[in-house]
């Protein structure tokens, strides 16, 4: 494994985090993967599953590792809690 | 369709926990196909959770991580790419590595009928909706 646990993860945020505004303007709900290796992310279709916007990044970038959010939300998944909207990012929406 | 049984758990006569529990055929890459009874949770909004234990025999290959909301607040967990042999067909499903019992969930019961008769051994099972019923 070339990363320790939570690694992807930091690296992945810090990334999403530049990319964030324009994700939450064009793709609230949508899921996004990022390849926190290169940089390279697919934004999923509207309902689309991580795990198929996940394969497609990874046929481009079959080295890849991969950080997912759901675009507007606490996590992409609930085991026992809950998956509730944040507030946005950009103040233009407050 | 798939079918399983309810089990329960006591402490001192006490009943303190009920698992509907169902065996489900999981494979990585190898395409390998081993079978792992999974506890149903309708709490859990992905498809498959399983402790690392099973996720190294079944040799599945970690893709990243993923933030999910437990009971406690959130955490990133590994997530795995997995196959999983679904009504009879295989289906691509994200494996996340947890501490707890392996589990399946929503993404895999969309567009099912879930019924479960909940009493010590009691019947589980799963079966696709029709057409006209699914979503």
């Amino acid at each position: 494994m070339e990363f320790k646990r939570g690694e992807a993860a930091a690296i992945g945020k810090a990334m999403y985090e530049k990319i964030r505004d324009e994700m939450e303007e064009n793709y609230w709900g949508r899921m996004v993967v990022i390849d926190v290796k290169s940089g390279d992310y697919e934004i999923g279709g509207p309902g689309e599953e991580d795990i198929s916007v996940t394969m497609r990044l990874l046929e481009r970038r079959p080295d890849g590792f991969t950080w997912g959010e759901l675009v507007g939300y606490n996590a992409s998944c609930a085991i026992g809690g809950s998956i509730y909207p944040l507030p946005r990012k950009s103040k233009k929406h407050d | 369709m798939i079918s399983g049984t309810v089990w329960i758990i006591r402490r001192e006569g006490s009943i303190i926990l009920w698992e509907p529990r169902i065996e489900v055929l999981v494979a990585g890459l190898s395409m390998n196909f081993k079978a792992v009874e999974v506890v149903v949770d309708t709490g859990f909004t992905g498809a498959l959770a399983l402790p690392s234990g099973i996720i190294r025999e079944l040799d599945l290959t970690q893709h990243g991580e993923r933030v999910v909301s437990l009971a406690y607040g959130q955490q990133p967990l590994p997530v795995y790419g997995a196959v999983v042999s679904w009504l009879g067909q295989p289906r691509a499903a994200p494996v996340y590595e947890t501490d707890g019992k392996p589990l399946i969930g929503n993404a895999l019961l969309t567009n099912c009928r879930l019924t479960i008769d909940f009493r010590e051994g009691g019947t589980v099972t799963i079966e696709p909706l029709s057409p006209a019923a699914a979503g």
